[in-house]
């Protein structure tokens, strides 16, 4: 917003912390190279970086340590679940393994975090898919790099009734949407995708215009 | 709806000024390279998120500054007060990095921050005119396509996510040309088919919403373009779509929707396929509507080709009065008129029928180097206007041609002003 902007200066760097971007750090090298790392995390920039190496230098030793071993032990011992492909310590994983569960509903998700979201509710007893991904040539996904063959794989091996697609009303879950529904298709699979429209407990006032079309689009008897 | 007032800063070659103007008629006079298009421009940039000159919006900034602003008010007509409920108040502002030369605007709409600026369209309905709307028919195709487009989504807003979801397919398609060669693969033929699918889906949206716009505004522009013709002459407008074809939108053609989408998505599958292998060739998509265009025909000759120069110029000022109807009839509000030196290039029959032609209740903005004494002009001026002489960058009022203003120019402010609140915090709006 203000005018008054730092210029670029080549020379001494004062001790503000990463103006100018970049990777030429006014600190000492270890502290350096540990802002960095952090500042590679996504949603971190300069300033949090900073703090969080800070913060890092002012604990004891073993709260450092515990972070750092905390960090190759979840990178050591979580791994895809060989069945449904969701982040886990064990595979198939703990809810692939799950005795409560049906597992005759499939529900298809993008990304583990869409997974939690849908587990948050406690109110689905289903097992999942994840895909990793939507269908998207400008990222550089086509089918072969989601585990789409994985989910017609199993949808043949397993008991399965329905499919259920929970991937997000974009252009690129349209998309993945139909190619999925044609493959399930051919193999005769109850497929079905969540509905959009309205948040519940929303006010049809604060709802954007697309939203209320779609909700209306979607209307069902009642 | 109307401007109550303009403010500006570092925009362009204007001096930092704020306009009140007339909710009627407003007339900027002044000589060439005054800044008469460009308080036009500030109007337009504020009614549809850009300018209708340039998509650089760094331009818009003065030579030598770093950063611009505008802001206006805009009123229901025959609402006079400035009652804080019913107004809309819109503020631009745009900052260029001094080093990076990197662009960042901020868009408020009565003080909130607007997240995107397609959220703006249709909250202050235009019609413009402007010089290059004279070639709209022998000029670009993609002139008479984003007259089209820019016309229809004033009068239904939500198309600018229709047109947005286009763009994103065409682009992940395009994405896909890229990276298949020849001979496909069957990965590549399966991916092809899949985004072919999702193109046409989106592409029919954006052709039917084209099609029906066409078909709405079709008998005002033939009614208005028999008056202005004196000979029995019918005008016709149609969609030319895949290249070859061309669907007429005249009351005789017109189809129902389930039929219409049929007959496009017939037309465009078959198009994509046949044209297959030329888009994998040219790594581009080489069907669809954003190939698309308006086409115009008077007695069924294709006027784009043949139509005369007064014929062209009819056909052009008939459309905008289409566009104008429409509007004012879909917002159930008269949109703000910009007429940006077209008057000048009518002859006296035409510019007396355009005149005739506007809604009294429509705040018209019109630019002209002069104005004669006698003629359709200067006998629509002679109404309530307020009357601006442009003079390097700044506008100041003209008492002597617009004498029947004396109420409002107590208000008038003529340059810096002290009340606008943009001024007053140095150009920034926080």
């Amino acid at each position: 917003m203000s005018l008054n902007v730092v210029p670029p200066n080549p020379g001494y760097t004062p001790t503000a912390a990463g103006y100018g971007g970049g990777s030429r750090h006014p600190y000492t090298p270890p502290l350096s190279n540990l802002v960095e790392h952090f500042q590679r995390l996504p949603g971190i920039g300069p300033k949090t970086a900073q703090r969080l190496a800070f913060h890092i230098l002012k604990k004891p030793r073993g709260d450092a340590e515990a972070f750092a071993n905390a960090l190759i032990t979840a990178k050591e011992a979580i791994g895809e679940c060989e069945q449904c492909y969701n982040w886990s310590e064990h595979s198939p994983c703990e809810i692939c393994t799950s005795t409560t569960r049906n597992s005759s509903t499939i529900c298809v998700v993008p990304h583990t975090e869409d997974l939690y979201a849908l587990e948050r509710t406690g109110e689905f007893t289903h097992q999942y898919h994840v895909l990793h991904g939507l269908i998207s040539p400008l990222e550089g996904l086509g089918p072969d790099d989601l585990r789409l063959r994985e989910l017609i794989a199993r949808c043949e091996a397993q008991q399965v009734d329905e499919v259920i697609l929970a991937l997000p009303p974009t252009v690129e879950g349209d998309t993945t949407s139909l190619y999925l529904a044609r493959l399930l298709k051919a193999l005769e699979m109850k497929t079905t995708r969540i509905a959009f429209g309205l948040p519940v407990g929303g006010e049809l006032d604060y709802a954007d215009t697309l939203t209320i079309t779609r909700a209306i689009q979607g209307r069902r008897a009642v | 709806m109307y401007c109550e007032w303009l403010s500006v800063a570092q925009f362009r070659n204007l001096t930092p000024q704020q306009l009140q103007l007339s909710p009627n008629k407003n007339l900027f006079l002044g000589q060439n390279g005054q800044g008469k298009t460009n308080i036009l421009e500030a109007l337009w940039l504020l009614s549809r998120g850009r300018s209708h000159r340039t998509r650089q919006d760094k331009e818009l900034i003065q030579f030598g500054q770093h950063h611009v602003d505008v802001s206006g008010r805009f009123m229901p007509e025959g609402v006079t007060q400035s009652a804080g409920d019913v107004s809309h108040t819109i503020t631009y502002h745009q900052q260029v990095h001094p080093d990076s030369m990197r662009a960042q605007s901020r868009w408020q709409a009565n003080g909130v921050t607007v997240a995107s600026k397609s959220q703006l369209v249709g909250r202050i309905p235009t019609v413009g005119f402007f010089h290059p709307d004279l070639a709209l028919l022998r000029g670009a195709p993609s002139h008479r396509r984003d007259w089209l487009d820019a016309a229809m989504v004033q009068a239904r807003p939500l198309l600018v996510k229709t047109l947005q979801r286009y763009e994103t397919v065409r682009k992940q398609k395009t994405e896909l040309l890229k990276t298949c060669r020849f001979p496909l693969s069957v990965a590549q033929k399966e991916q092809l088919t899949l985004w072919n699918d999702s193109f046409i889906e989106a592409a029919i949206e954006v052709m039917v919403a084209r099609v029906s716009y066409l078909q709405r505004i079709s008998s005002t522009a033939k009614t208005q373009y028999g008056l202005l013709a004196k000979e029995k002459e019918r005008l016709t407008l149609g969609l030319q779509w895949c290249k070859t074809q061309i669907l007429w939108c005249d009351e005789g053609n017109i189809k129902d929707d389930a039929t219409l989408v049929n007959h496009l998505t017939a037309g465009l599958t078959d198009a994509l396929h046949t044209r297959q292998n030329e888009e994998v060739a040219r790594q581009q998509c080489v069907v669809g509507p954003h190939r698309d265009t308006l086409m115009f025909a008077i007695d069924d000759q294709d006027a784009t080709a043949f139509a005369s120069q007064g014929q062209q110029r009819s056909i052009v000022l008939a459309l905008k009065l289409a566009e104008l109807h429409y509007l004012t009839h879909v917002q159930q509000t008269a949109p703000i008129l910009v007429l940006d030196d077209v008057l000048a290039e009518l002859d006296a029959q035409r510019q007396a029928y355009l005149l005739t032609q506007l809604d009294a209740r429509s705040q018209v903005w019109m630019t002209t180097t002069h104005v004669d004494t006698q003629g359709p002009l200067s006998d629509w001026l002679s109404e309530l206007l307020a009357c601006f002489d442009v003079l390097a960058g700044t506008a100041t009022l003209n008492t002597q041609l617009a004498p029947s203003v004396d109420h409002l120019s107590t208000g008038l402010s003529t340059s810096l002003s002290i009340d606008n609140p943009l001024l007053s915090t140095g150009g920034n709006i926080r």
